[in-house]
């Protein structure tokens, strides 16, 4: 059965669609990631215009990132002025994101430019789950535990000036690093349609040494605030947000995600990475290889409007 | 053509094809040698609604040729083009090219005022029809439709691959097409164009123009409209989208929300 998807403008079969939801739901939910990175590239390889695949992929993200934070949130493990302050940082990065986003549409290299982004970053975090987890298996061998903790060192981050005191990730901390983290992962929401979960989360543990049980609920509260943002931000700008597309992401990926939050259980952490590894390099060739391979017909066409 | 409206389109193909007989009769009684030929058309539809199963449609455009030269009904020599033209509109074709491996939008050329939709259907080769002058003249052939490059100040060479890669590009989705069976006479005066519209067709006026050319001269045209537009939820949410943006961003992250949070709801906070 088919759907006319009335922003993206063309008809596209409502059971793939849903089935995608579903299917990135059901990984996210086992994974624990946002999802945004693998649901903006498979709407795009379903020939999903780029434009309207990273704005409405924002959008889904927000319904996803809800539930989780409503648990991270009962649980109190949320640092809210510390997601505030990332929130601050976003809320610039977004809007100069879009900005760039406009641009790069008007000058015709916007796909490019998110095929390259996606490539640059899930072939690095890729690889580096892969690694990291081949790591972990090995200390597992050797008799370690399979989580990381690192030692609370402190490196030139923590030398910065204008420093504030978050008292649930127990830091006392420059508000720079925390601002600018925010700003260049609201940069990449806009640009390529992901909640950024997968660079906030290393980026405040490894960065800014938050304890690991306040990390995933204050970047998924904060996600929720950049994506809406951004969503609100995309439907003035460039009139790409397509709700109906929207709609049908979300009802399958809030259910996906319940299957699998369960099927998640049965796995191992270092087994967890390694798949969710392999998962972001396997993304990262396809869009690797769209780069590379000789199209179709080397033209394409784009409507403007000059005005008079 | 939405499953609904059938009985009344078939109801007024009826009604027009009964007036054209009625108008072709009445003047074939007059005498021929005086008036000069004349082209009618009528066309099934007045609206082609997008809904959210529009799967593309045809669309049938009746016509006769008044006042016509029973010699040259008898040979076969009026030739009826038929063509449906879209809302025009710019369009800028991108060529890529391979940078360091990648394939890159390169060189870029921007045509103006060019049809968004483009369906001619005749009743014979167009070579058959009339000489190619004529043919330019009245933009009738794919490769006839007018392409003007647009220029912003400096010139801009000519590349005439951009223009045939555009004509290409909108066969290949079939916004551009010709069907040289498409018109069939039904008498000898009177004549049925079917046109395929399909499923992702612009929105806008359409304008339909039969041609009447004999012996490659064009005697007469005739035009008419038809209009193709977003129906139901989906026209609601593209004014929404495009009219009222902040609202419909508002409505996006509303409808959001609630997903997430019913669905917190409903399967409990098991989620990480």
């Amino acid at each position: 059965m088919s759907i006319y998807l009335p922003i993206a403008e063309l008809s596209a079969n409502i059971f793939v669609l849903f089935g995608m939801g579903v299917a990135v739901g059901f990984l996210s939910g086992m994974f624990g990631v946002g999802g945004g990175f693998l649901m903006t590239p498979l709407l795009i390889f379903y020939n999903i215009p780029p434009a309207v695949a990273v704005a409405t992929g924002t959008n889904q993200i927000v319904a996803s990132s809800i539930s989780g934070t409503l648990a991270h949130l009962k649980r109190g493990t949320i640092d809210i002025p510390l997601g505030i302050v990332l929130l601050a940082g976003g809320i610039v990065g977004s809007g100069l994101g879009v900005a760039l986003f406009t641009w790069l549409r008007t000058i015709g290299q916007l796909d490019l430019v998110i095929s390259i982004l996606y490539v640059l970053f899930l072939g690095s975090i890729g690889t580096l789950m892969v690694v990291e987890s081949l790591r972990a298996r090995n200390r597992i061998k050797a008799g370690g535990k399979s989580d990381v903790r690192k030692p609370g060192q402190h490196n030139w981050i923590h030398g910065l000036p204008f420093k504030m005191r978050f008292r649930k990730s127990k830091l006392y901390l420059s508000a720079i690093p925390v601002l600018a983290i925010g700003f260049f992962i609201g940069v990449l929401v806009s640009v390529m349609g992901v909640g950024g979960g997968f660079i906030m989360v290393p980026a405040l543990i490894y960065l800014l040494r938050v304890p690991t049980n306040v990390v995933i609920g204050t970047s998924l509260f904060q996600i929720i605030f950049v994506t809406a943002f951004t969503t609100v931000l995309q439907s003035t700008t460039n009139q790409t947000v397509d709700i109906v597309l929207a709609v049908v992401l979300m009802v399958g990926g809030v259910i996906g995600a319940q299957f699998g939050a369960a099927a998640g259980l049965k796995l191992r952490g270092d087994q967890l990475r390694a798949l969710l590894g392999l998962l972001v390099l396997s993304v990262c060739l396809r869009m690797a290889y769209e780069l590379v391979v000789t199209p179709a017909s080397p033209y394409s066409i784009t409507a403007v409007a000059l005005g008079e | 053509m939405a499953p609904g409206s059938t009985p009344r389109t078939a109801f007024a193909i009826a009604l027009m094809l009964g007036l054209l007989w009625g108008i072709s009769a009445a003047r074939a009684q007059q005498d021929p040698a005086v008036e000069p030929e004349q082209i009618q058309l009528g066309i099934s539809t007045d609206v082609i609604g997008l809904t959210s199963d529009f799967a593309g449609t045809r669309i049938a455009v009746f016509g006769s040729i008044e006042n016509a030269n029973r010699i040259a009904q008898t040979l076969n020599e009026y030739a009826v083009v038929v063509v449906v033209r879209g809302p025009a509109g710019d369009y800028v074709i991108r060529r890529k090219e391979r940078v360091a491996g990648i394939w890159i939008n390169r060189s870029s050329r921007t045509y103006r005022n060019v049809p968004s939709f483009y369906a001619l259907a005749a009743d014979r080769p167009l070579e058959k029809i009339g000489p190619p002058e004529l043919l330019r003249e009245h933009q009738l052939g794919i490769e006839n439709i007018g392409l003007r490059l647009y220029s912003s100040g400096a010139d801009i060479v000519p590349a005439p691959e951009f223009a045939s890669s555009l004509r290409q590009l909108r066969q290949d989705r079939r916004l551009f097409t010709e069907d040289l069976k498409g018109v069939v006479f039904l008498g000898t005066s009177l004549f049925r164009a079917t046109l395929a519209i399909p499923s992702d067709v612009p929105v806008g006026e359409h304008t339909v123009t039969a041609y009447l050319f004999r012996e490659g001269q064009l005697l007469a045209s005739r035009s008419g409209t038809f209009r193709v537009e977003k129906q139901g939820l989906e026209k609601t949410l593209y004014t929404l989208a495009h009219r009222y943006s902040l609202w419909y961003g508002i409505l996006a992250v509303a409808l959001a929300i609630a997903t997430g949070w019913l669905a917190s709801m409903l399967f409990g906070g098991n989620r990480k």
